[in-house]
């Protein structure tokens, strides 16, 4: 059980009335409302799993949190991140994180940090609390977090999620496994779609937040079972709870000092080779296709993305081949037929022009191109880019 | 789905495999009954799936393999009525 100074704790009368459902709990009681009182948690991140839980957190009657988060409330971020309103768009988070947990709980301390988790902060700032709650959206941070944790030998409350499916454990906790017993090696940059390239359910990082405050109350008040040793499977599609034990993996090294993770998750050079990727790829900006289409000029717009980003917004005369099937092969075959129709059309061949939302997938659609003999440019900045400059009608997504 | 060869006098036996996050995605289904023969370890049938599934060849390395709600290592032979899951990890927040 974690240690708690508990004997210069007091709970005042509105306190007593406020706590009063913990209090008649004979597992929180008088006792347990003090260890929360005491207990001091850091969230990493006040996103889509960071808001439900500090919201519950605070309405808990934990004593002091912390809050690490860079990034300002984006109008995108409102369907799943509810600790945070439509007035503080545009505003950092940790402050509207800090104002709503107060406006739930005002004797919470709250400590704000504006700033991005990194290697040289994380053991000074872990010191401070008791346990650590992981609502990052990224693996470097994953790991940052977790081996921060197995330095300063704080319990790390993780959960992670991907569309309709998450994933919460305990990790770091009386001698439980860690991060990187589970995933040894982070997945190359890329592969893992984040909730901005993927879509996330609203409601799913509510469910496992919500899992992530409740073993993180255990964990103050000693009470239950935590998590620590199972990672539990949640599908919100099916509704269907599942877990696995999770044991240690004498074969994980021991982690002595804190490293470069985006070197470490190989960010820096998957940027440098796509970088250079697209380096080969010709580029068109959108004021370039704006003069085409002003001069009236004949050319081949292909759209990459996916039917239901085609269904959101789409530059007129584009021509809807998603991504996927250009990786297939039949993709490849539409644009070759694309292109013969429109040389019939005009008489010679016409310039291929390929967009996506911002333009990574379509420079990787024109190198698949490239491979099969055809050349065509890339719309610098996608659709919205072109939205931006010269069709407000279409939403930014 | 073809099952592996490597014991033809044994008799087939079925599995079922649990699919989560990018392999749900890919194959379209939640969960699928397979016919596997004995000798075949869970690595072996996951790279079975990815024979069906090229696409899903990038996440090899990175997938967990659940046997009867336990980690296993890839090598961990399957039997009669096993349930596999196969766990990529997922980093959204």
């Amino acid at each position: 059980m974690l240690t708690l100074d508990t004997s210069q704790v007091s709970l005042s009368r509105e306190e007593m009335e406020r706590f009063s459902r913990h209090l008649i709990l004979p597992e929180v009681g008088l006792e347990g409302q003090k260890r929360l009182k005491a207990g001091k948690v850091l969230c990493i991140g006040t996103g889509g799993l960071g808001s439900p839980l500090l919201l519950y957190l605070a309405a808990a009657g934990v004593g002091r949190i912390g809050i690490v988060d860079f990034d300002v409330v984006d109008v995108s971020n409102l369907q799943r991140q509810v600790i945070h309103g439509t007035s503080w768009v545009g505003k950092p988070k940790v402050e509207s994180a800090k104002n709503r947990i107060l406006e739930i709980n005002p004797y919470c301390q709250v400590d704000v940090y504006e700033t991005a988790l990194k290697s040289h902060n994380a053991l000074e700032l872990f010191a401070n609390y008791d346990v650590i709650v992981d609502g990052t959206d990224n693996f470097p941070t994953r790991y940052l977090v977790n081996d921060a944790c197995v330095l300063t030998g704080k319990p790390n409350v993780y959960g992670s999620i991907f569309r309709f499916e998450g994933q919460a454990t305990v990790f770091n906790y009386e001698d439980g496994p860690n991060y990187r017993d589970l995933y040894p090696e982070p997945p190359p940059p890329g592969l893992v779609p984040s909730c901005a390239e993927g879509g996330v359910l609203g409601i799913l990082p509510g469910i496992i937040g919500v899992i992530q405050a409740t073993e993180t109350v255990k964990i103050l008040l000693g009470i239950g079972t935590t998590l620590s040793g199972r990672l539990l499977l949640y599908d919100a599609l099916n509704m269907s709870f599942r877990e696995l034990k999770l044991r240690k993996n004498p074969a994980t090294p021991p982690i002595t000092e804190l490293i470069d993770y985006e070197q470490f998750c190989g960010i820096p050079r998957a940027q440098a080779a796509e970088q250079a990727g697209q380096a080969e790829i010709p580029e068109i900006t959108v004021a370039e296709l704006k003069a085409r289409f002003d001069a009236q000029q004949d050319f081949v717009l292909v759209d990459v993305r996916n039917p239901n980003e085609w269904e959101i917004g789409r530059i007129p005369g584009a021509h809807l081949i998603p991504l996927p099937q250009i990786e297939n092969g039949d993709g490849v075959d539409q644009v070759r037929k694309l292109l013969a129709a429109s040389a019939a059309r005009s008489g010679n061949g016409l310039e291929l022009i390929v967009h996506c939302k911002s333009g990574a997938r379509s420079a990787k659609a024109l190198k698949i191109l490239q491979a099969a003999g055809i050349q065509g440019k890339n719309l610098r900045g996608g659709i919205l880019a072109w939205a931006e400059a010269y069709d407000p009608s279409i939403p930014k997504y | 789905m073809t099952a592996t060869q490597n014991s033809p006098s044994h008799e087939l036996f079925s599995i079922t495999l649990k699919l989560f996050a990018i392999y749900q995605e890919v194959i379209g289904q939640t969960e699928m009954r397979l016919q596997v023969s004995p000798g075949t370890t869970v690595g072996q049938l996951c790279d079975q799936l990815i024979q069906t599934y090229p696409s899903l060849a990038p996440w090899r390395s990175q997938t967990r393999f659940g046997l009867n709600l336990n980690f296993v290592a890839a090598d961990t032979p399957l039997s009669a009525e096993d349930e596999v899951v196969l766990i990529p990890p997922v980093s959204g927040g």
